[in-house]
């Protein structure tokens, strides 16, 4: 068995969170307008660089390997480099993913020596679109002089595209940024509702031709494939071997799915993830019998179905995602 | 001769088995058990002589055969980018 395959199959079957997405912060100086974050951010709430520490020091103990620092911006936190260092000592393999417009070329060099895996940075296309979508004149000049920064840097840059009806045409133009600096980049057409529950945002969510489109140009299959842990079972690894926290210190099953089930601050992590928790070993114990409809679908091998997602859309974790069902559809009659 | 472990290396010790990533490329590799108990000293600062001798005293091996494996594994690791040499 190859080593992914193994670390993958050892890690869900005993709980070991092996990925953590760790939300530093809800602050954000862009104002995106597909954001999901739309809840005012009480910044008294952050965990501080000690509680954060603590819990990275547990997530190793507990067999995290990779581990990725998310926002809000995470480069509005003071003590980033701090922590960056701090997880590096643990031995994380550390991703970064930012807007980009905060990182000054004092971080480049730091980042460069603390040997970050890598930093994603959100772009959504030529200036006019990128500022404009963002809500922040200037917010493309700044992304673009840090994706080369970090590049000269020898640092692994990754641009990362949330595909919307806004940016939709940029698709053509990132794609070739990205080739022309010789940079990852990746799509992302799946928009959420707002953690609010507000669906406002999905008004920009991209229609049937457009979505198809895109699927045509990637090729057949997904841009991301399913963290689906079998390919018959409808669940994910979210509560298993992904674990998310937020920057309140409220543990999730995954930063899409927002189940809270403990905080940090009170309480240690190994208990938090332990089946003792009731509302955790609960959402283990979700079966495809429970999914109402997505059990009996025979679209259910070709879906994208997010369980966070589901929720967010319609309140309940036991049902069909529209976006997944949309999504599912298009590639049944592509294939 | 002291071996230490390439910064941007990421690794964790998961039911026994150290998995490696290799930060630039991306790659994961899973170490056996006596790749393992190597791969820990190396993490430790461990120099090759007391490497040696605790491999002689773990796998009841003699001290040239213990030698032989370490310098293959630590040649590989090399190659793979995973370690610095460093000769004192
Ligand atoms: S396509 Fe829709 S109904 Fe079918 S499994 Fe996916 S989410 Fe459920």
């Amino acid at each position: 068995m190859k080593p992914q395959a193994n670390l993958f199959r050892i890690t869900d079957s005993k709980y070991i969170p092996l990925i953590c997405t760790f939300e530093l912060t809800r602050r954000c100086n862009l104002r995106c307008r597909h954001c999901y974050i739309d809840v005012p951010p009480d910044v008294r709430s952050e965990l501080s660089t000690g509680e954060i520490k603590n819990s990275l020091k547990q997530l190793s103990r507990m067999g995290t390997l990779m581990l990725v620092f998310t926002g809000g911006e995470i480069f509005l936190r003071k003590d980033l480099l701090e922590l960056c260092r701090y997880a590096k000592k643990l031995n994380f393999d550390l991703k970064l993913f930012t807007n980009g417009t905060q990182i000054s070329k004092n971080d480049a060099e730091e980042l460069s020596k603390i040997s970050i895996s890598g930093v994603e940075i959100s772009l959504y296309g030529r200036e006019n679109v990128h500022d404009g979508i963002t809500g922040r004149k200037g917010a493309f000049e700044k992304s673009i002089r840090s994706v080369e920064m970090l590049k000269k840097h020898g640092i692994n840059v990754t641009i990362k595209c949330p595909l919307t009806n806004l940016n939709y045409s940029e698709r053509g133009w990132i794609r070739k940024f990205a080739k022309k600096s010789g940079i990852n980049f990746k799509f992302d057409p799946t928009i959420a509702p707002a953690d609010s529950g507000n669906q406002e945002i999905l008004k920009y969510r991209m229609n049937n031709r457009q979505l198809t489109n895109i699927y045509r140009e990637l090729g057949e299959k997904p841009p991301e494939a399913p963290a689906r842990r079998r390919l018959d079972d409808l669940s994910c690894s979210a509560g298993r071997n992904v674990i998310s926290i937020i920057s309140d210190g409220t543990v999730y099953p995954c930063l899409q799915l927002a189940l809270p089930l403990g905080n940090i601050k009170h309480q240690k992590l190994d208990r938090i993830w332990s089946q003792k928790n009731k509302v955790l070993a609960g959402y283990r114990s979700i079966s495809n019998k429970d999914i109402a409809v997505c059990n009996s679908c025979d679209m259910a091998y070709l879906c994208q179905r997010c369980p966070g997602i589901a929720k967010l859309e319609d309140g309940s974790l036991f049902g069909p995602s529209k976006i997944a069902c949309q999504i599912a559809k298009i590639h049944k009659k592509m294939n | 001769m002291r071996i230490k472990k390439a910064p941007s290396i990421a690794w964790r010790k998961i039911e026994g088995r150290a998995f490696v990533i290799e930060a630039a490329t991306s790659t994961l590799h899973e170490l056996n058990e006596p790749g393992t108990f190597l791969w820990e000293m190396i993490n430790k600062g461990t120099d090759i002589e007391e490497m040696v001798k605790r491999t002689v005293r773990e796998y009841s091996i003699c001290d040239r055969t213990a030698r032989k494996d370490i310098m293959n594994f630590v040649d590989r690791l090399s190659k793979a980018g995973m370690i610095e040499n460093k000769r004192q």
